[in-house]
């Protein structure tokens, strides 16, 4: 008995002296990242290939994982003993909700390095309190895309969209020939969001989610836009049973043909090919991509724009050779092919040259050209009070919830989340 | 087992039998698991009811909230609906279900081919897996290619989107649901059929009942344990009922068809309020036991 216990312990004992000269040897930096699409993660795997040939040493581990998958399992990869070193992330709510709980690396050292390669609204994206905690790699848009051949049909031009009422008007031409107006995707309720997102950069100015975190929600800025998106609501603009479509649901319809115009990011154009019923959708020469109306009188806001920033979190546990493969990474060379390929649009300076889709250049010359870029609100504020926006959304459009109510029920979940 | 059980207390029961403390060792590891995988997390669960915790780390004592969480649970709407939804489901698989289950058995319990090629055909929907079967009925009740929407424009009627309607989604789900565990309730009720003594049939018959009357009073009563189980296996699925919610609804729309496990998974965990979903999870567990030891001590007693 006494044999097999030491017998084992010494077992045990030259296999742990094993794996840590395994770990003595090579610096390990585990990445686990969004990677929905192949082409994507063929182009991270490159560029660590790349990285590790550069830096015999370090050892990068690649894990992609889906969305929601990932979403989910942060939370608890985090906080095990084999946590990502770099993660994806969207910044705003959730990114500080990890720095209070000390997961995050200062790398204000690294700042300068950074600013080298990408441009400074990628590197103020992710900081907390100042101090830097990550960067972005990507950012997409919110814009309005227009079927160009359905808006003639109603006798509609895109001058008309370029104003609120305007916007409005062609709700109700299009309506009278017989065309529903807008798509969106009511059950997974974040693309009805960026309305009120869109609505309250309009009448509260670029400072208004800065405000209604400070000074809470019951301002005449969030009732306003609100009541602009119930007001909106009351036309009858989404097609039948929008509260039961989902996002990739909605995207096949306006792919379809379905509708006239869908609220949505830069990536519906590839979306809306993919998912419509002939597999070709609607071509890029009949899509008309123009940026949310303007003209609310005594609105403080003017040509802001609402999208993501997408990046990633260091982990502060991380060894410093994460850093320096966040900044290989992230360069113009390397997001190379994710420009061409039209994928993201790169953060990288002057990666907006080396995209090749006309689309796709004209959204980055509007987010360059824009005077702020706001964070999806369901990211910004968190993912608590972020769920309560794209419900609140969801229920003024509907036309089921006051905006006093909703108001309410956002500064409640404000309240809980501090 | 309708002999009448001697009621000794439980220690002196089990010591009263030869070999216990062999009993005690081999049960020793499924009590073990049991502890550190079942009734561990509960206790760490009800202890993290009282913080407002957001899941990173452990809970901080600045973060104490009492019994806060549990009030805020019986004052949300929301939670209010999941409760009366699950009361729902509970509703019509006792009185949609269960039922169907039964004629289902009654009419498929003999040995002629087609009756077993038809077990077969209504019991496989009970092995297909959740995720699969909300989103085929996602698409089956959709509004413009779904084939009821389709089926009601045949004949003149406007397109039914019966999942855009908060009020009405919840009907999608219970027809899913009983769609889907009709069949297993069927094949419980066929297995208890099996034991029933064929001479009680043919006495029946001797003394001139139909089958009707055959069936209320020879099978009904020969399946009467089977069929206690039976309800008690379709409360206490009901009570948990999440997997059918979220690719058919998701909640929605408008948080209307949530069911009590949905509610907790897209108001405590999606949200990062682990605590307030802990105190979903102590008020779903105290209303499971109460059900399963009440149900077991009045309904089940002499099962």
């Amino acid at each position: 008995m006494r044999a097999t216990i030491l017998g084992g312990l010494a077992l045990a004992a030259s296999l742990l002296a094993s794996t840590a000269a395994t770990y003595a040897d090579d610096v390990t930096v585990r990445m686990l990242f969004e990677g929905d699409t192949k082409a994507y993660i063929d182009i991270v795997q490159k560029a660590a290939d790349t990285f590790m040939s550069q830096n015999p040493g370090v050892k990068i581990v690649l894990m992609p994982m889906e969305n929601e998958a990932l979403k989910a399992k942060l939370l608890t990869a985090l906080q095990s003993s084999d946590a990502p070193d770099i993660y994806t992330s969207w910044g705003g709510g959730m990114m500080q909700a990890h720095d209070q709980a000390g997961y995050l690396a200062d790398l204000s050292a690294d700042k300068d390095a950074l600013g080298k390669v990408i441009v400074p609204s990628a590197i103020s994206a992710f900081q907390v309190d100042g101090k830097q905690v990550g960067a972005a790699d990507s950012f997409s848009l919110v814009s309005l895309y227009a079927n160009k051949p359905l808006l003639a049909k109603a006798g509609v031009s895109e001058d008309e969209l370029k104003t609120w009422d305007g916007f409005k008007g062609a709700v109700a031409k299009l309506r009278a020939a017989g065309i529903t107006p807008v798509i969106t995707g009511g059950k997974d309720e974040w693309p009805v969001h960026f309305y009120l997102g869109y609505l309250l950069l309009r009448e509260g100015g670029p400072t208004i989610i800065a405000d209604l975190k400070k000074n809470g929600f019951n301002q005449p800025a969030f009732i306003k836009a609100a009541q602009d998106l119930v007001d909106f609501g009351k036309l009858n603009p989404f097609q039948d049973g929008w509260l039961s479509k989902t996002w990739p649901d909605s995207a096949g319809q306006f792919g379809d043909g379905e509708g006239a115009m869908y609220l949505m990011g830069n990536w519906i154009v590839a979306q809306e090919q993919q998912d419509a019923k002939d597999g070709k959708g609607v071509a890029e020469s009949d899509l008309a991509v123009l940026p949310f109306p303007s003209g609310f009188p005594g609105g403080k806001g003017t040509t802001e724009t609402l999208g993501g920033i997408a990046g990633y979190e260091v982990n502060a546990k991380a060894p410093p050779a994460a850093a320096k493969f966040l900044e290989f990474f992230l360069s113009r060379e390397q997001q190379k092919p994710v420009a061409e390929a039209g994928l993201q649009i790169p953060s990288a300076i002057g990666s907006d040259q080396d995209l090749k889709d006309p689309v796709m250049k004209a959204i980055a010359q509007q987010i360059s050209a824009s005077p702020m870029h706001q964070n999806f609100l369901d990211q910004d504020l968190g993912p608590d009070v972020g769920k309560v926006i794209n419900d609140v959304a969801t229920a003024l459009a509907a036309g089921t919830m006051t905006p006093e109510d909703a108001a309410k029920a956002l500064q409640e979940a404000m309240d809980n989340s501090k | 087992m309708a002999a009448i059980a001697q009621r000794l207390p439980f220690s002196a029961s089990l010591r009263n039998q030869r070999g216990w403390k062999t009993a005690l060792i081999f049960a020793a590891p499924a009590v073990i698991l049991f502890t550190l995988f079942i009734v561990v997390p509960i206790i760490n669960a009800a202890g993290a009811s009282v913080y407002n915790w957001n899941g990173l780390r452990a809970p901080t004592s600045d973060k104490f909230v009492g019994i806060n969480n549990f009030i805020q649970l019986l004052n949300n709407k929301t939670f209010q609906r999941a409760l009366y939804n699950t009361g729902l489901l509970i509703a019509v698989s006792l009185f949609i279900q269960l039922p169907l289950g039964l004629a289902m058995a009654a009419l498929l319990g003999g040995r002629r081919w087609g009756s077993i090629v038809f077990r077969m055909i209504f019991f496989l929907p009970f092995i297909l897996a959740e995720i699969a079967t909300g989103l085929i009925f996602h698409y089956i009740f959709d509004g413009d290619v779904g084939i009821i929407s389709v089926v009601s424009q045949w004949f003149g009627g406007p397109p039914v989107a019966l999942l855009a309607d908060p009020n009405l989604a919840i009907i999608g789900i219970l027809v899913a649901a009983t769609w889907k565990y009709f069949g297993f309730h069927m094949m419980l009720y066929i297995a208890g059929m099996q034991a029933i003594d064929r001479s009680l049939y043919e006495a029946a018959e001797i003394d001139g009942a139909n089958a009707w009357q055959r069936f209320i009073y020879v099978t009904v009563p020969g399946i009467a344990s089977t069929i206690r189980l039976s309800v008690f296996f379709a409360i206490l699925g009901s009570l948990q009922f999440f997997d059918l919610v979220v690719p058919l609804t998701g909640g929605g729309p408008l948080n209307g068809s949530h069911t009590i496990v949905s509610f907790l998974y897209y108001f405590g965990i999606l949200r990062m309020r682990i605590g307030f979903g802990d105190a979903v999870g102590v008020v779903l567990f105290v209303v499971c036991v109460a059900a399963a030891i009440g149900y077991r001590r009045l309904v089940m007693r002499n099962d």
